[in-house]
């Protein structure tokens, strides 16, 4: 294996000499301390080394070692409920090595080698599997059950099987014979996180993640295996919106990466996760959550590498037939962590410094969402949401231009809806979907035959709002026909009572699609009700005098998820508004 | 420790010597000029035997022949006790009060490690500056960060200085230390600080 010595240090940079041996993201240990590194370019006369951990007081002339292989995760069953770094070391394991502080040069596996797991194998000798057969299951936590599936790139005939029981991700569960040769399988695997683990096919987008936050499932609904973004200026609800979705949404495996941002959040995620109840399992949230933190106190390479680490874990138990959701927060930090190691390589940058190759990076990264029929012929998916955090919340700087690009679903943070305390912050007339189209189908069958159809109806009152706001602000309301005025009033019954959600109410934190639709039906059989009214020459002062809109507004608080059956009453006391009204003005 | 003759180019804050061996990166140096000034710096860059040195009191006077540098074989260390309490330094730790040297228990790296997350507890209790904007709107909890943003001619000194006399922990006792930096402030700005800070008995 290569072997050379230290010549030159930049921060994360190291260039090495004296051997050609190197391949490019080779895994290296660099320096007297062992420090974990990767290979990120090579020739004749240096190789160019980027080192995952804190490089102060790397000397000149330390030797660098390579491994001999890729830089890699290890995929097994213990990563559900675990926090990792950047690149896959257990956090929990190194603060039993090292104490409080991360010391550098650790040398932990990913995967706890001691730990025994039940262990039922699914094949026997004589069948012929590959890439992607599942050989074993074992209950991972209990709401998952790991299945250990074959590496993609092997094949061959069954010659041992070992017995049901319990063992070791080391112990070897099953042997293939393959021209000649003979292939130990364990409970574990590695594969090379900057190569997207093989699919059999890529499905169109047609079913949609359901995250319970309204704004999202109806007005900007994203698909499984799709893609989108969450850009926002600072104190925004990036972050709010990225846990509720790791909280609430359908997937059956959530990957979540702190990527550059507070160490803080992570510990939340951990404690809140471990309390909160999944409502689909019945199990706590950490039951199908992995972390992945490299939060902006630990070294930045290894941050560059965390969103790859990230994804390939997705990928992974994407591989067994689950739905994965994986969301980085931020992205921008991933790219000012490739801003950092291309000006210590002394790239030439491009806009605003950044690296030339920063949107194909980006799309390499978001290219790895799909809905993917497995090797094995199962259905997976992976759905990406990365945050961005652009300066001074100016979207037209690169990482969210070069974003918006790849991700299908843009949903656009308004520091104005922020400030004005309106969470989610979610701009309506910024954001949009490109799966609302493909997800109607679903809808249809699904929710109810009318959820587009309201969809955009609600959307047309909203869009209409803020044109009649325009000529509010320059002459007043009062001017406006009362057809007009209406519209407004039921846009604000809409922002207040449907759009805005609120993340610390029980009842409004999560909310299923049925609901969700049932909301809309109502407000929109109001406002068909109310339009009469007004036509009828009730005049909007007189209609306002009902307490109709108010109770609409706190329906979400007032009607728990279990207890539907309440919109009936909802839809009388519309009616009864109705006929009172008519009968008194009309 | 070996020193080395003379620079190879010095271009702002920043000097190249050649022929350095067994360099480590960010490694503090010591430069001596043979006007007798002394200046430390840190290694930002190291190129085989070629090393970038970021000067930290400023490259005036340094010519590429007046000077020799030393390495020490560390990163930037600072030495630690009981005793920094109530004192004054200056950006490289060194006492600037007049009251003596430090007698240092511990030297620690001062560019420290970071905290493991795991080893995070979700921080939930406050410190209460005494100043209700703050502790009512947007509470100072302990273990978090709370920027002060101002501009020009606005009386952040002030607000600063406010927060130090009255900080401290509500209810439960404990220790309760603080740190105040003063950096890139004016002559007469740093004298309001220690003269604030010694009349209320923080420092
Ligand atoms: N859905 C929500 N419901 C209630 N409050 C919210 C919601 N979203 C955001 N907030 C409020 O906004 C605050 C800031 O949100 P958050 O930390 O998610 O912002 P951010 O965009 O991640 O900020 P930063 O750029 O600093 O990381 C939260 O602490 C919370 O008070
Ligand atoms: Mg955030």
């Amino acid at each position: 294996m290569a072997v050379g010595y230290i010549y030159g240090i930049n921060g994360s940079v190291v260039r090495v000499k004296g051997s050609r041996d190197f391949m490019m993201s080779e895994t290296v240990r660099v320096g007297n301390e062992k420090l974990i590194g990767e290979v990120i370019s090579t020739d004749p006369e240096f190789t160019t080394v980027q080192v995952f951990e804190n490089t102060t007081g790397l000397g000149v002339g330390e030797p660098v070692e390579g491994l001999g292989k890729q830089l890699s995760v290890q995929l097994g069953p213990g990563i559900i409920s675990n926090i990792f770094d950047g690149i896959e070391r257990p956090l929990k394991d190194i603060e039993l090595s090292s104490g409080h502080f991360i010391s550098r040069g650790i040398n932990i596996e990913p995967l706890d080698k001691d730990r025994l797991w039940p262990v039922s194998l699914k094949v026997k000798v004589g069948d012929y599997i590959s890439g992607g057969a599942v050989i074993a299951v074992t209950p991972e936590t209990n709401s998952v059950t790991h299945k250990i599936i074959a590496p993609p790139k092997v094949e061959g005939e069954v010659v041992f099987v070992e017995q049901d029981g319990e063992y070791n991700i080391n112990h070897v569960i099953c042997k293939l014979e393959f021209g000649g040769k003979e292939i130990p399988l364990t409970l574990a695997q590695e594969w090379p996180i900057r190569v997207p683990r093989p699919i059999k096919q890529r499905f169109p987008a047609s079913i949609p993640l359901i995250t319970g936050q309204r704004i999202l499932d109806t007005m900007f609904p994203i698909a499984k295996g799709g893609t989108a973004a969450v850009p926002g200026g600072f104190g925004t609800g990036k972050t709010m919106t990225q846990h509720q979705i790791a909280k609430w949404s359908d997937a059956d495996i959530i990957v979540y990466i702190g990527c550059g941002e507070r160490g803080n959040e992570m510990t939340q995620v951990l404690e809140e996760f471990s309390s909160l109840i999944d409502p689909r399992s019945g199990r706590p949230l950490l039951d199908r959550t992995v972390l992945i933190a490299n939060t902006s106190n630990m070294p930045v390479a290894a941050r560059e590498a965390s969103i790859y680490t990230g994804i390939t874990l997705a990928e992974y138990y994407r591989d067994m037939g689950y739905h994965v959701a994986i969301m980085a927060d931020s992205t921008s930090r991933w790219a000012e962590a490739l801003r950092e190691l291309s000006g210590r390589l002394e790239e030439m940058p491009a806009e605003e410094g950044f690296p030339a190759y920063l949107s194909s990076r980006l799309a390499g990264f978001y290219e790895r969402a799909a809905y993917a029929v497995n090797l094995n012929g199962t259905e997976g998916s992976v759905t990406i949401i990365g945050a961005v955090s652009p300066q001074g919340g100016d979207f037209s700087e690169p990482v969210t231009q070069n974003t918006k690009r790849f991700v299908k679903c843009f949903w656009a943070l308004d520091r104005a809806l922020a400030y004005a305390r309106h969470f989610p912050a979610i701009n309506w007339l910024t954001s949009y979907s490109e799966y609302a189209a493909d997800l109607e189908g679903w809808h249809k069958d699904n929710v109810s035959f009318d959820f587009a159809k309201n969809r955009l109806e609600i959307l047309s009152i909203l869009n209409e709002e803020s044109k009649l706001m325009e000529i509010v602000k320059l002459i007043g309301a009062d001017v406006l026909p009362d057809l007009q005025r209406l519209v407004l009033e039921m846009a604000r019954v809409i922002r207040l009572g449907f759009i805005q959600q609120n993340a610390y109410h029980k009842n409004d934190t999560y909310v299923p699609l049925v609901k969700q639709d049932k909301m809309m039906d109502l407000i929109l059989y109001l406002y068909e009700k109310a339009k009469i009214l007004v036509e009828k020459g009730v005049t909007i002062p007189t209609l306002l005098k009902s307490d109709i809109f108010e109770k609409i507004i706190s329906l979400k608080y007032d009607v728990a998820n279990d207890e539907l059956y309440k919109f009936d009453d909802y839809k009388i006391e519309v009616d009864n508004f109705y006929n009172e009204f008519y009968a008194e003005y009309a | 420790m070996i020193e080395y003759n003379g620079a190879n180019e010095i271009n702002g804050q920043f000097i190249i010597y050649e022929g350095v061996e067994n360099a480590s990166f960010e490694e503090i140096v010591e430069i001596r000029v043979n006007t007798g000034e002394r200046k430390s710096g840190q290694i930002v860059k190291i190129d085989g035997d070629k090393v970038i040195v970021q000067v930290f009191e400023g490259t005036e006077s340094i010519s590429l022949t007046n000077n020799t540098v030393k390495l020490s074989g560390h990163p930037m260390e600072i030495g630690l006790s009981e005793e920094i309490l109530g004192r004054v330094f200056d950006g490289a730790a060194r006492p600037i009060d007049g009251l003596g040297e430090i007698y240092a228990e511990k030297k620690a790296d001062i560019n420290g490690k970071p905290l493991n997350p795991v080893s995070r507890a979700y921080p939930r209790n406050f410190i209460q500056t005494g100043i209700s904007a703050i502790d009512g709107l947007t509470t100072l909890i302990r273990g978090q960060k709370l920027p002060i943003f101002s501009g020009n001619g606005l009386p952040h000194d002030q607000l600063a200085a406010q927060i130090v006399r009255q900080a401290s922990l509500v209810g439960e006792g404990g220790n309760f230390g603080i740190v105040f930096a003063a950096m890139g402030v004016k002559y007469d700005v740093a004298e309001f600080f220690k003269k604030t800070f010694e009349e209320s008995g923080s420092l």
